[in-house]
């Protein structure tokens, strides 16, 4: 089915998909929250019929189940997706850059929409053209769990979606923690063993934890340590000497990899910082944060200036620590980044992650502090825990990042209560798109040093220290 | 103000006129560079119609003075100066020219070619006494009277030239966008690019990444985003931070400006610094749209008086109260960008490299005139 109905989309033109994409996305706009299921579904059937049908061309497939199955499917739709879109891009008018391709009766864009989507056909017809092969995860409600899924990580999954929990850190931990408590009422049914079967069982749980947002590096790198973990459990043992060992062995790898690490990063980073220094960072990273706070416990006379950006504000709660500490801060939101350069000694970022080949993958905005700072000779110092290495390469913002809500982007306010701007109607323009993406590349040539728990080093050391230490 | 003892209703009217303009200046009931150009324009209009003098340098000395108050209304929008020391020296160039058909002398005061050399000639006297010399040489009375209707039309014309300006740059849009090009714009709030922007539209087919100014110009960001949108132009808002990750697939970075200072550096919205150092990094090409009325003879000796600091509320809501107590807020609304950051400076009269614009200011002003 699938070569058939990619090699049957060059033929068509692009025309015919796009009207029956509005109709579309009219029912879908139409139908309330009630119907939607029931739209979804029709939707979904319609979808097949048009992809099987030879003339049809280019289909716009709906919100998929929740579930398991959901994740073959996806990959199955993915697949197809990215096919359709390479020839959507090179039917639709020859141009070699896909950029300027971004029109927007381009109806290839299978659903990677889980769970109860709200617009989930208008979210895919309004994406960036360039960033078409990352997925956006949107999830509102856990009314579509399985029953299989724990409480405990039905709650962590909407902390993930509404960005309560935040952080490569703080999302690791509340994992850990959640499986700690998936582990402890876990009971292995009859006919097979817990290291078997409790692997497949967290891979469910994972799964719908993905549904909130991707997994981070460093839940990516801790999952791997369980399930290895996990698959070492003797058969000899009971099933509760066997649980309690393996929830003994998250706390401590906890403590080890995040509490024991962030303090062995505060004692060597503290020693950057002197009187007089004026640090700037951005946004909020918990160990820089607590690097500030026992700075400022031993006395160290310096001030902090946090440059924050939207949609997320972090750099807020952030100054509030700070300030709280009794830290002299000041604010400034990252456009007016350039004005407080001057006086700024040196500069602190944290990671989601690093990457292999020595680029810092952070919050989005994090590069373009570190190229200005560079341009004015401004040292950046990196803390980061061995935790969040990666074995991955990347070169630029664009192959790999996350997408966020666009609609963050129309809502203009600046607390916790939304404001919508002018652009409240932006979904019914069809050139105008919104584009949030949450995390960007630094190149390794802008960053002075990382200061990890294993010591500090250049970011080019990254794959030494993951081969050496095996933390990856 | 006009000559001691003006008590004609006519006079009465004027000052009123240039009270309640003053007033507006500092109430910032006007604010922009083209809004304040345009009527600073049209109130010398008035001001040099209504006035009477016996020797050009009076005049030149009530504008002068009638100038600095205005200038002080809203000391750091460029572009009331700039009108001011264009009309200077427009009026300064009427009387020298009228000066040397009369006395046939044009040696002596070389008014119109401004060469290099008379940059490094010291000039020890500036003002009343070099004007002064050359018009008493003359026929006193007959040239005073002459000269109003060419003032006026100067005058005129620059105001003409003032509503034009959009006009001129954006037909220069399509030497400069090709086809399938993608923009990137950090300066939403600018008309000219606004323009510049819709006319090529006309003609080719691009992409425009449109940065948000965050806080200050968000929703005039949002609106520009409309506009382009509904003439059918692919339309992208994306956030300031992140420029960087999105700069490698931009093919040209343009901008608008708040003004262009003499050494070819620009003061133009927030961010805009960081994202042309970006745009360098990339070797991404930096194009500024801007008019010519926007270009002061000012060097940015001390960059950080040039840039106005905005409403710190809207960084930090004054709700948040504890914390607003605790923590400096900073809200720039300008910034500095070098001209060693600046490709080109697209301007009414053309095209011109930014090492360039020093030249632009000897052909529009007088150095008498920089000091109001």
């Amino acid at each position: 089915m699938m070569p058939d109905s990619s090699a049957k989309a060059s033929t068509a033109p692009p025309a015919t998909a796009a009207p029956k994409a509005q109709q579309q996305k009219a029912r879908d706009k139409n139908s309330g929250e009630a119907l939607e299921g029931k739209a979804q579904r029709k939707a979904e059937k319609a979808a097949r019929r048009a992809a099987a049908v030879s003339e049809r061309g280019k289909s716009n497939k709906p919100p998929a189940e929740a579930g398991q199955v959901r994740e073959k499917s996806q990959a199955r739709q993915g697949k197809e997706k990215s096919s359709g879109g390479s020839i959507t891009s090179a039917g639709g008018g020859g141009s070699t850059s896909g950029v300027g391709n971004i029109t927007a009766g381009s109806a290839i864009s299978s659903l990677a929409t889980q769970g109860t989507a709200i617009h989930g056909s208008d979210i895919l017809d309004k994406r960036v053209g360039l960033f078409k092969h990352l997925e956006i995860t949107r999830r509102s409600g856990t009314a579509d769990a399985a029953k299989d899924i724990h409480p405990a990580i039905l709650s962590l999954t909407l902390q993930f979606a509404s960005y309560t929990v935040i952080g490569s850190s703080a999302r690791c931990r509340a994992t850990l923690g959640a499986f700690q408590a998936v582990i402890k009422d876990y009971r292995t049914p009859a006919g097979t063993t817990l290291s078997r079967n409790l692997t497949n069982h967290l891979s469910r749980q994972i799964d719908f934890l993905k549904t909130a947002r991707p997994l981070s590096i460093t839940m990516g790198n801790a999952i791997r340590w369980l399930k290895q973990e996990i698959s070492v459990v003797s058969i000899d043992i009971s099933d509760d000497q066997a649980r309690e060992s393996l929830i003994e062995k998250i706390e401590t790898y906890i403590r080890e990899k995040i509490e024991v690490a962030d303090r062995v990063i505060v004692q060597s980073a503290v020693k950057q910082i002197s009187k007089g220094d004026v640090i700037l960072t951005f946004s909020r990273s918990a160990v820089v944060e607590q690097v500030f706070l026992e700075a400022n416990l031993r006395g160290i006379e310096f001030s902090v200036v946090v440059v924050d950006t939207r949609p997320f504000f972090e750099g807020k709660e952030m100054v509030r620590r700070l300030s709280n500490a009794g830290l002299r801060c000041e604010y400034v939101l990252i456009s007016g980044l350039s004005y407080v350069l001057n006086d700024i000694t040196s500069v602190f970022l944290g990671a989601h992650a690093v990457l292999s080949n020595g680029q810092l993958y952070s919050r989005v905005g994090t590069a373009l502090v570190a190229m200005s700072a560079k341009r004015k000779n401004i040292p950046v110092i990196v803390c980061c825990e061995s935790i969040k290495f990666s074995n991955r390469v990347q070169l630029d913002s664009v192959t790999f990042n996350e997408l966020g809500s666009p609609d963050d982007l129309m809502n203009i306010s600046i607390d916790s209560a939304p404001k919508p701007g002018p652009l409240k109607n932006w979904r019914d323009l069809p050139n105008l798109k919104l584009l949030n993406i949450l995390y960007d590349l630094t190149p390794p040539e802008y960053i002075k040093k990382i200061v990890t728990e294993v010591g500090s080093l250049p970011p080019s050391s990254v794959p030494v220290i993951i081969r050496e230490y095996n933390s990856a | 103000m006009l000559a001691a003892g003006a008590h004609t209703t006519k006079e009465k009217d004027l000052n009123a006129h240039i009270e309640a303009f003053v007033a507006q200046l500092k109430r910032r009931q006007i604010q922009g560079s083209y809004n304040v150009a345009l009527a600073t324009a049209q109130l010398l209009l008035r001001v040099v119609s209504a006035a009477r003098w016996t020797h050009i340098d009076q005049l030149v000395t009530q504008i002068k003075i009638l100038g600095k108050r205005l200038q002080g209304a809203q000391p750091r929008e460029l572009a009331c100066g700039n009108i001011i020391r264009r009309v200077l020296a427009l009026i300064r160039e009427e009387s020298e020219d009228t000066n040397d058909s009369e006395s046939g002398d044009g040696a002596v005061n070389s008014p119109l070619i401004t060469s290099m050399f008379s940059l490094l000639s010291t000039n020890d006297e500036y003002g009343p006494n070099r004007g002064s010399q050359s018009l008493i040489d003359g026929s006193g009375r007959s040239i005073k009277k002459d000269l109003k209707p060419y003032i006026i039309e100067g005058i005129q014309e620059l105001i003409d030239e003032l509503k034009n300006i959009d006009e001129s740059i954006a037909s220069m849009g399509v030497e400069m966008i090709h086809e399938n090009e993608t923009i990137l714009t950090p300066t939403p709030n600018s008309r000219t690019v606004l323009k510049f922007l819709l006319r090529t539209a006309q003609k080719r087919k691009f992409t425009v990444l449109v940065v948000e100014v965050f806080p200050n110009d968000v929703e005039k960001t949002h609106e520009f985003a409309l506009k382009l949108a509904e003439a059918g132009i692919e339309t992208t808002v994306i956030t300031d931070a992140m420029v960087y990750s999105i700069m490698g697939r931009v093919g040209k970075v343009i901008l608008g400006t708040h003004a262009v200072l003499a050494n070819g550096g620009l003061l133009a919205s927030a961010g805009a610094a960081m994202i042309s150092q970006c745009a360098n990094v990339h070797r991404t090409p930096v194009v500024v749209c801007t008019g010519l009325y926007k270009l002061s003879p000012m060097y940015p000796f001390d960059v950080e008086s040039l840039i106005e600091v905005g409403d710190t509320g809207k960084v930090l809501a004054f709700e948040d109260g504890s914390l607003v107590d605790k923590v400096n807020v900073v809200n720039p609304l300008y910034d500095y960008v070098p001209p060693e950051s600046v490709d080109l400076c697209i301007t009414n009269m053309g095209g011109y490299s930014p090492s360039f614009m020093y030249r632009l200011v000897l052909d529009h002003y007088r150095q008498e005139d920089v000091t109001l």
